[in-house]
């Protein structure tokens, strides 16, 4: 017996990808909308992107880091709503999703807070958030793709967010003694590799022979 | 209900069927154009932020353009 997850997300995500071909295209260049993207300017141009949940935004950029793998294109980022210590609007980061050069989702991973600057969660935090993310089918290809993403990737995301954690400990431990969440020469955190058809797979067809 | 579910699944959605509807948005995006790139982790490492804005983290919210 094969045990998998409730198809909803998966399906969800399975219209989406059946939607972009028919249009030719990819979350990528959706979100890049005909334009020649720019090292690190911030795709939709001029704007976010609002998916899921209300308040949740994102932006893709391109930009090249110390552990950019070779085929990655791009990333989004996602962040959810928050409200400060001081009861002021602002932002905490709860993602990232790498993209290749054809459109497709690589890996999800985390970043230190310098990258993405916004109020810092730990993990236990984020998940009752990212719990809390819900489709809405009202809204754009791209932003019912996103939230079928992160929907679907719950669980490898809570992953790559205790391990982000874990991480800043280990770190931590060690004697410089400096904010790590601040020190630039810490830049990734945690990551976590996308098969996008192998979890389509596991999610819907080996559904048929589970029992 | 859940034996509904999987022959409505099991009929509709084979292996081929989930490569082939991927496989139809590989689309080869167009590379970002290089003329202001900077190594995140380089550059930014002297505090000094994106180099569009005064203080914003080069992957934060603000726009920026907006400070």
């Amino acid at each position: 017996m094969t045990e998998v997850g409730s198809p909803g997300p998966a399906l969800a995500l399975y219209n989406c990808v059946l939607e972009l071909g028919e249009q030719n295209s990819n979350p990528v260049l959706q979100v890049l909308a005909g334009e020649t993207p720019v090292s690190k300017h911030k795709y939709p141009p001029g704007d976010h992107l609002e998916f899921g949940t209300e308040g949740w935004r994102a932006f893709y950029h391109s930009h090249t880091s110390p552990e950019q793998t070779v085929d990655e294109h791009g990333h989004f980022h996602l962040f959810a709503p928050v409200v400060d210590s001081v009861g002021k609007k602002s932002w905490t980061h709860v993602v990232a999703l790498s993209m290749d050069g054809e459109g497709q989702p690589l890996r999800w991973f985390t970043v230190n807070r310098w990258v993405t600057d916004g109020i810092w969660l730990g993990a236990g935090e984020l998940l009752q958030i990212l719990r809390a993310q819900q489709e809405k089918p009202s809204q754009s290809l791209l932003a019912r793709w996103l939230t079928a993403m992160v929907a679907l990737y719950k669980p490898e995301i809570e992953m790559v967010l205790f391990e982000r954690d874990r991480q800043l400990t280990r770190i931590n431990d060690s004697p410089s003694g400096a904010d790590i969440l601040e020190n630039r020469e810490i830049y990734l955190l945690a990551e976590k590799p996308i098969d996008l058809l192998a979890t389509l797979q596991s999610k819907l067809v080996n559904t048929a022979g589970s029992d | 209900m859940k034996y509904r579910s999987k022959i409505i699944m099991g009929s509709a959605i084979g292996l081929a069927t989930i490569a082939v509807a991927i496989d139809h948005t590989k689309h080869h995006v167009p590379e970002p154009s290089r003329s202001d790139i900077e190594i995140i982790g380089e550059e930014d490492a002297g505090g000094s932020g994106s180099p569009c804005s005064l203080d914003a983290a080069p992957c934060s919210m603000e726009s920026p353009c907006s400070m």
